[in-house]
């Protein structure tokens, strides 16, 4: 589903974040990326939101190579691809059920469509009684799961995730992630960066660790440490 | 494009307007275009005003004495065959001193107290355009049997350059209000741009296209230049209306443009105005702040 050809990453201040980087990930994986601060996980993330493009290498995702997009084609890609942040990027005036409707909304969802799915995603993330509450009234596991609910509501075939349990406890972590491990049951693949060295051993995924740019780990349930 | 997106630009861009244009700058906004509009009406009036003088600018050639009629007869065929020429009409001497009396009225004493008749015979030479009078009077000057040419020298000439320097100022000003209101729109659409860019990075992340980013925006400059150009329109009709019966009253010799189509299509020109200049507005500022 996702295939990096030799990706590199060089940023006009000539730092390397990532370094001739070849990696594949089928429909339905879960992986962990994992690495030091700076590794170059979030460039990795960036680039397969087509935030931003690789210096060389190609990216392949469906078959696509996403670098040669067309302007007008990446917000179409995006819309397959959900993203879930450490600061979960809610807006503040809007409600819960707002925030998710936003993400139909600005991608010309049919009204009733909207009406039907928003209250349907709300249920699956656990929050159908906080649909009317401000961001503001939520702790921070219940603001996580509305940015979760909003970037799957589109239903993208890939989710992406940058720390999404860096600033909640650990109890709430493990809440979130059984919500990522039951939005992976329904065959959405994961890609998740994280510092979290427990929810990596304990849940034993496939784990890809980058450091100082490079892929220096791919192994299949494995652990934040790896053998050692 | 569905309603519910229609809606969903113009309920934006209204929100936008609401946090963005301050009372202050649609003030300067509806100044601005009322001076325009105020501009354009009087390029117009002078404009209509020229075109009258310009109608009733003619050259009179004054004949020599003695001419037979079958001279002056040939002098009119060689007259009316000079280019740009539309018509000859000749006036005798009896004639002239008729309508030169009718002009003096009540003083006409002053002919009076001559004996016989001072006048000579005359043709009255009518433009195709009236612009080429210098020329076509110096070739008509030239040509036998006629003594003296009179078109009221100088005084066309002036009517055109005025005109003419009237139309270049009126466009140096356009510019000057015209980007000014450019700036002031584009900064309102700027603000809100900051005010929304939150909202603006999420739309992007999840796959808004960039013109669904932009629409608002556009939107939003191009009401507020509409809006201040209307409200203007509004002010400028009310003004000009007090100007006509001022006018009418104590100046009525002044044709001033009176027809209500002329008005309705300024104020037509303005709110499009309005709308390019809002449109303008908001490409360029979106050009600058808003990445999409």
């Amino acid at each position: 589903m996702i295939r990096l050809h030799g990706v590199s990453k060089i940023y006009p201040n000539r730092v390397a974040a990532l370094v001739n980087v070849n990696l594949n990930v089928e429909r339905g994986e879960f992986v962990f990326l994992v690495g030091p601060s700076g590794a170059g996980k979030t460039t990795f993330l960036r680039l397969l939101m087509r935030h931003i493009l690789p210096t060389s290498g190609h990216i392949i995702v469906d078959g696509r190579n996403i670098c040669r997009l067309r302007q007008w084609e990446v917000p179409y890609y995006r819309r397959r691809v959900g993203m879930v942040f450490q600061d979960f990027k809610l807006l503040p005036a809007k409600t819960v059920y707002e925030n998710v409707a936003f993400a139909l909304r600005v991608t010309e969802t049919p009204p009733s469509e909207i009406r039907r799915r928003v209250p349907e995603v709300l249920r699956l993330v656990g929050l159908q009684d906080r649909a009317k509450a401000h961001p503001a009234d939520l702790s921070g596991g219940e603001q996580q799961r509305v940015s979760i609910a909003r970037a799957i509501v589109n239903r993208p075939d890939i989710l992406l995730a940058d720390e999404l349990t860096g600033n909640l406890d650990p109890d709430t972590s493990w809440g979130i992630m059984d919500l990522m491990q039951e939005i992976n049951r329904m065959g959405t693949t994961i890609i998740m960066a994280t510092h979290n060295m427990s929810i990596v051993n304990r849940m034993k995924k496939r784990v890809v660790e980058i450091d100082c740019g490079r892929v220096v780990r791919d192994e299949d349930g494995g652990g934040y440490r790896g053998e050692a | 494009m569905r309603p519910s997106t229609l809606r969903y630009y113009i309920g934006e861009s209204l929100a936008g307007i609401r946090r963005s244009t301050s009372l202050m700058s649609l003030g300067t906004i509806i100044a601005s275009f009322l001076v325009l509009g105020m501009l354009g009406l009087v390029f117009i009036n002078i404009y209509h005003i020229s075109q009258f003088i310009e109608s009733r600018v003619e050259i009179r050639a004054f004949l020599k004495d003695g001419l037979s009629a079958s001279d002056i007869r040939g002098l009119q065929s060689r007259l009316s065959a000079v280019p740009g020429v539309k018509r000859v009409s000749f006036i005798s001497r009896d004639e002239g001193l008729k309508r030169l009396k009718a002009q003096l009225q009540d003083k006409r004493f002053l002919l009076d107290v001559m004996e016989e008749n001072p006048l000579p015979d005359a043709f009255d030479i009518e433009l195709k355009d009236p612009r080429n009078v210098k020329s076509i009077a110096a070739t008509i000057s030239r040509m036998p049997g006629v003594d003296e040419v009179n078109y009221g020298q100088g005084f066309a000439e002036t009517l055109f350059t005025t005109t003419r320097f009237i139309l270049i100022v009126s466009m140096g000003l356009f510019a000057i209000i015209a980007s000014l209101v450019v700036f002031i729109i584009g900064n309102a659409v700027r603000l809100s741009i900051f005010a929304r860019r939150r909202e603006i990075e999420i739309m992007k992340l999840v796959g808004a296209t960039d013109w669904f980013v932009r629409w608002p925006f556009l939107l939003e400059g191009i009401m507020i230049g509409v809006a201040g150009a209307g409200l203007s329109c509004a002010v400028l009709v009310v003004l000009y209306q007090t100007c006509l019966d001022y006018v009418g009253s104590g100046m009525p010799f002044l044709p001033l443009v009176s027809d209500p189509f002329v008005i309705a299509a300024t104020c037509l020109a303005l709110l499009f105005a309005g709308a390019v200049m809002g449109a303008t507005a908001s490409w360029v500022f979106m050009k600058r702040h808003l990445r999409v």
